[in-house]
This record gives C-alpha cells, sequence and structure tokens, in this order.
C-alpha cells in the first residue's frame, strides 16, 4: 500500500488543456522553463483549427492523439510513451491494470502523467498523485472545485467519452532550436492544408473555417460548443502569433515570419473579439441570436488573413 | 417460420397449374390434412395470396396470376433479430429510422408503437449474441419480473445476480440494461455483451420512485464510471432515505455509502442532525477537514 502526491505537478495555464497538461508536468520535471506559448508553437499544436460541422465541443480533441502527440513532444525532444485505448474493447481490465501500474511508478519517478479526462470534464488533465489504500489517483482538471475529486483506479478510461490514454514522460534530449521551429511551422503548413479529416464530421484548417461558417449561418451549433471552441481557438491564434514573432524575432533566417505573425496577430483580434461576443460560461454558455452575424462576419474577415499568412508561412519555410 | 419450406412448395405448385390440395400436400411432407390446411390459411390470410379452390380440379389456384410470394420470409432467429432492430430504429427518432423499424414489425407481424421517448440509438451493431438477451430482458421489463444473470464484472469475474431490469439503452454503440441489483442493493448498469446467461422469473418487482428513466440514454452524459463508496458511522440513529443516496447498512450505526461528488456526499453529511464520522477513504475525510477548516477560518473575528 502506497501513497504519494507530487504538489509541484499542477495543470499550466492555457485554454488547450493537453498543452496545460504537458506544460504542468515538464515545468515541473524541470523539462520546460519556458512561456506556454512556446510550447503551443513549439508542439505544433497552436496551429491546430479543427472544427465539427456543428460546433461539437469535441472540435479541438479530435485527432490521433497517439500519434499527434508523440511526435508533438518528440518536436520538442521530449520522449514519451502513449497508450490509447478503449473502454469498449474486450481487454479493456488488462489495458487498465497496466496503466494504474504505469502511472504509479511514473508518480514514484516524481513524474506527473498526461491522462484523458480524470474528472468529468471532458478534457485532458495530469495525474499527480495516488493513494493505494483508498484505490484513487489524485489529479489536476485545471477546473477549480469538484472537478478535481480523485479518479478511482477501476473508472481510469471509464469517462463519458470512454477511452482510456495516457502518456507517460521518459527523458528530454536538446534539439536545434531552428529545427524546432522549421518543423513546428512545416507541421501547420499540413494542417492548414489538410483535405480529409480522421472524422468526416470535421475539417481542419482552411476547410474549418467552412465548417465554422457553414454552422453560424445554419444556425445548428450548440452554444456550449460554439463558445468552447472560440475561447480555445481564441488563445491558440494569440498564441500563433506570439510563437510567430518570436520566431522571426530568433532566427535570422526565419525572419521574413514577421509579415506572418502581423497577419496573426490581426487573426487573433477577430478570435478574441468573437471569444468575447460568445463568451464560454460552462454549462451557462449562451450564444446569443443577435451576436451571431458580427460573429460570422469576422469569421469571415479571418479567414482570408489567415490564409495570407499561411502563404507567408509556406514562402518562407518552404513547401 | 418452419413451414416456409411448405410454403414455397404450394406456391410452385399453384404457378405449375398442378392444382395442390391438402391431401397432396399432407402426403408430400408428411403432415396432417389440417396443418395443411393451415398453411393455405397462412398463405392467403397472412401473405396476401389470392389462392382459391377449384372443385372442377380438385385443388388451389391463384385468382390473380400477378401475386408474387413476399420475399421477406424469415425463420424464428431472422424473426428474433428484425425484432430487435425494430426496436432499436423505432427509439431513434429520425424518420427514416421510424420508417424502418414500421417496416421491420411489419415483416415480423409485430405490433409497432412509435416511441414518444428521446432518441436513443441512431446508430448500432447487432451481435448476434445479444440478441436472445436482449429479448428476455425486453420482455422482463414490460412483465416487470426479476430476472437472474450470470455476469461477468469489469474485473472478469463471475457473478451470480438477481436483478430488476427497468431500462434498455445504447450509448457510444454498446448495450446496456440499467436495474435494481440485489446483490449491490443499488440501481446499477450492465452491459448486455458480459451476461454470460439469463434465466426470467416470474417473481414480480416495483420500479423504484428515485429511479429517473431519462438518466439513461445516447443522448444524456452517462458514463459507467464506478460510483464512490463512503463508510460513515453515525453517533445516532438516521433516517437513510434522508441521505439522498444509495446508503447500505454496514454495522451499527454505519452506513456505506455511494456518491458521484464529494461535494454531495459531504452536503448530505453535514445536513444530518446526527453526528458523524467518515472511516473511509482517507480522501473524502480530508476533504471534510478542508472544508471545515475554510468555514473556520472564514467565520473567526
Amino acid at each position: 500500500m502506497g501513497r504519494k502526491v507530487l504538489e509541484n505537478v499542477r495543470m499550466g495555464d492555457c485554454w488547450t488543456m493537453y498543452i496545460g497538461a504537458v506544460d504542468g508536468v515538464l515545468r515541473a520535471a524541470g523539462w520546460w522553463s519556458d512561456e506556454t506559448y512556446l510550447l503551443m508553437g513549439m508542439t505544433g499544436m497552436a496551429f491546430h483549427f479543427i472544427m465539427h460541422k456543428a460546433a461539437c465541443p469535441s472540435s479541438v480533441t479530435v485527432y490521433p492523439w497517439d500519434q499527434e502527440h508523440l511526435t508533438m513532444l518528440d518536436r520538442i525532444g521530449v520522449y514519451s510513451e502513449i497508450f490509447c485505448g478503449d473502454a469498449t474493447m474486450n481487454t479493456f481490465e488488462l489495458m487498465q491494470r497496466e496503466a494504474v501500474e504505469r502511472i504509479k511508478a511514473s508518480i514514484d519517478r516524481g513524474i506527473g502523467v498526461v491522462v484523458w479526462a480524470p474528472s468529468p470534464v471532458l478534457e485532458f488533465g495530469i495525474v499527480n498523485g495516488y493513494d493505494d489504500e483508498d484505490g484513487v489517483f489524485f489529479i489536476d482538471s485545471g477546473i477549480p472545485g469538484q472537478a478535481n475529486d480523485p479518479l478511482l483506479y477501476t473508472n481510469l478510461g471509464k469517462s463519458e467519452v470512454p477511452l482510456l490514454f495516457w502518456q507517460i514522460f521518459k527523458g528530454k534530449v536538446e534539439v536545434n532550436r531552428e529545427k524546432v521551429f522549421r518543423d513546428s511551422l512545416r507541421y501547420g503548413i499540413g494542417e492548414w492544408n489538410k483535405v480529409f479529416h480522421m472524422n468526416p464530421d470535421y475539417s481542419s484548417g482552411r476547410k474549418a473555417y467552412d465548417n465554422l461558417i457553414g454552422t453560424l449561418e445554419r444556425g445548428d451549433y450548440g452554444p456550449f460548443g460554439l463558445c468552447y471552441n472560440m475561447a480555445v481557438y481564441a488563445d491558440a491564434k494569440d498564441c500563433l502569433a506570439r510563437y510567430l514573432k518570436y520566431v522571426a524575432a530568433e532566427s535570422p533566417d526565419l525572419k521574413g515570419l514577421g509579415r506572418a505573425a502581423t497577419l496573426y496577430r490581426e487573426v487573433a483580434a477577430d478570435f478574441r473579439r468573437i471569444a468575447e461576443l460568445v463568451p464560454f460560461r460552462g454549462g451557462q454558455s449562451q450564444a446569443d441570436g443577435a451576436v451571431v452575424p458580427e460573429v460570422t462576419r469576422l469569421v469571415k474577415a479571418a479567414r482570408p488573413l489567415e490564409e495570407e499568412a499561411m502563404t507567408v508561412i509556406e514562402e518562407v519555410v518552404g513547401k | 417460420m418452419s413451414n416456409l419450406h411448405r410454403i414455397q412448395w404450394i406456391d410452385a405448385m399453384v404457378r405449375a397449374g398442378r392444382y395442390p390440395n391438402c391431401r397432396a400436400i399432407a402426403e408430400k411432407f408428411e403432415i396432417s390434412t389440417r396443418q395443411a390446411s393451415r398453411d393455405v390459411e397462412y398463405l392467403r390470410d397472412s401473405m396476401g395470396a389470392p389462392i382459391e379452390y377449384s372443385a372442377e380440379h380438385n385443388g388451389f389456384f391463384y385468382s390473380d396470376d400477378t401475386f408474387v410470394l413476399p420475399s421477406y420470409l424469415i425463420s424464428q432467429e431472422e424473426k428474433r433479430a428484425l425484432s430487435y432492430l425494430a426496436y432499436h430504429y423505432g427509439h431513434a427518432g429520425e424518420p427514416l429510422s421510424a420508417r424502418l423499424a414500421e417496416f421491420f414489425s411489419r415483416v415480423t407481424g409485430e405490433a409497432w408503437a412509435r416511441p414518444d421517448g428521446r432518441p436513443e440509438v441512431p446508430l448500432f451493431n447487432l451481435d448476434p449474441s445479444e440478441v436472445p438477451i436482449f429479448e428476455s430482458l425486453r420482455r422482463a421489463i414490460r412483465e416487470k419480473c426479476k430476472v437472474e444473470v450470470a455476469y461477468l464484472t469489469g474485473s472478469s469475474l463471475p457473478t451470480a445476480r438477481r436483478f430488476c431490469p427497468y431500462k434498455l439503452f445504447a450509448k457510444g454503440q454498446v448495450h446496456y440494461v440499467v436495474g435494481f441489483c440485489e446483490l449491490r442493493q443499488a440501481i446499477r448498469v450492465f452491459r448486455l455483451s458480459r451476461i454470460q446467461g439469463l434465466r426470467e422469473t416470474k417473481e414480480p418487482f416495483q420500479v423504484l420512485p428515485t429511479f429517473d428513466e431519462r438518466a439513461y440514454g445516447e443522448s444524456v452524459p452517462f458514463s459507467f464510471a464506478d460510483p464512490y463508496v463512503a463508510v460513515v458511522r453515525f453517533s445516532g440513529p438516521i433516517d437513510s432515505r434522508a441521505l439522498r443516496m444509495n446508503a447500505v447498512l454496514a454495522g451499527e450505526s454505519t452506513y456505506r455509502l455511494e456518491f458521484r461528488r464529494s461535494q454531495d456526499v459531504l452536503s448530505s453529511l453535514l445536513s444530518q442532525s446526527v453526528g458523524f464520522s467518515i472511516l473511509k477513504p482517507n480522501w473524502l475525510r480530508e476533504r471534510l477537514q478542508e472544508r471545515l477548516e475554510r468555514i473556520s477560518a472564514s467565520n473567526r473575528g
């Protein structure tokens, strides 16, 4: 019977919860000390712009986690191990038992673990401790209050979206910053130009705008999803604008990105305004019909700006 | 439908102008002439065949040659599967699904009633092994009779349960039944795929008044996560119903409580008129201490 709590492992401040979780774990482990917007940029996550055809709140998390999360962390030189299973699979109990042991072992090493939905909130969070006597993991879901009730070992992977995902961080190597910049930018170009998303109800990059504008014009969006997506992407666009400015200043070869940074600042301003018009207030989120025309106008205004910014990035980085 | 092959033979004979009669049918299939007569009635009354008797030819013929034997001749097993599909499509809430449900019901000969509940199952996989379990549960729910099930727990341990089934539903293409489990003395959700065997009983049950069927369905938040369990000793007698959660007596003035959120159980405990101590789990006791310290701090002069 053991018990250990890593008091210093807390979620980072980021609307993209996966990066908030990674930030918290890596920072406590001493593997990340820069600002969170750089983590968003360098991993490539800031380039994510995925939208469901009716702005479902899952938009921000529908992508191949195992493949993308492994690569994102590898991009910044962090070696991690990932598992992704489904609670409806025949061998789920074995997966879960293995996961409990692996997570506890990581906690014993002093490293937190990123998991899917450790609380009723359907987002990524952190496991930062365990207690064998109670059979629970201690968690941080990034949300104060009851959402941080511990997670029973037997409930790992059994959220409303019953996926068992864990990512354990094992080590860090130094990666040439220029390479990190270029890798992340190339990833971003790919995301922007992505034609097929893994789920046909969602689109990525340029085509995500079509889904967003479509649902705003039809009015078939859910307020919770629209508000949540806009909050997440407003933050992501802001991170991206700051990241591009940083890269342009840091890398002489990439200083041409200054123009893209300026354009993204305008995109971010539009999204920030949208997030103000449809503010995310949890279950009380409302998207007042009166503001939707203005939201639609802002989205339509942002699209060509982002298109131009991506063209600049493509010219600077090369396809 | 065990008479399927006989129906097809009668149809072929009639079409060929061979004027089969009941005696010929009985001899061909080694059945009674009464059974043969019932086959002809089935062909006429249930399948709409314009079959008539010709005294002149001492046998049957079609008065309308355009009649075609319906292609939906189905076996009992197929009928059960279609009944299963009719039920699920009937609950899907889409116009197309409703039409399919009606069609499947017509094929099986069962009455179809449009459900007035919310959509539950837009799409699903049909696992043949679940069909008989599904049928038995559906019957037990309708007749409000308990069932005995051999159930494989999440830890793959076989358990025997007596169970009062309340509602069948699906979520994420997995089928569940919710009801009262006598072993756990609480409302429980079981996955159909983990029911290894099922026996219907004639023992009636009543649905608990606290059961809210709207809480179980495709479109409502639901997870099959286990509840937290706390063991709490009270300093005096309590009315366990006032706790507003599953509470099972586990010793003298000691209850085993099931809850989903710490704030719910703590609020409930603090609203009791008697003292209490949380024996398990440790984390909940710590939450209580933190809460009391916050209250105490905010009331210090």
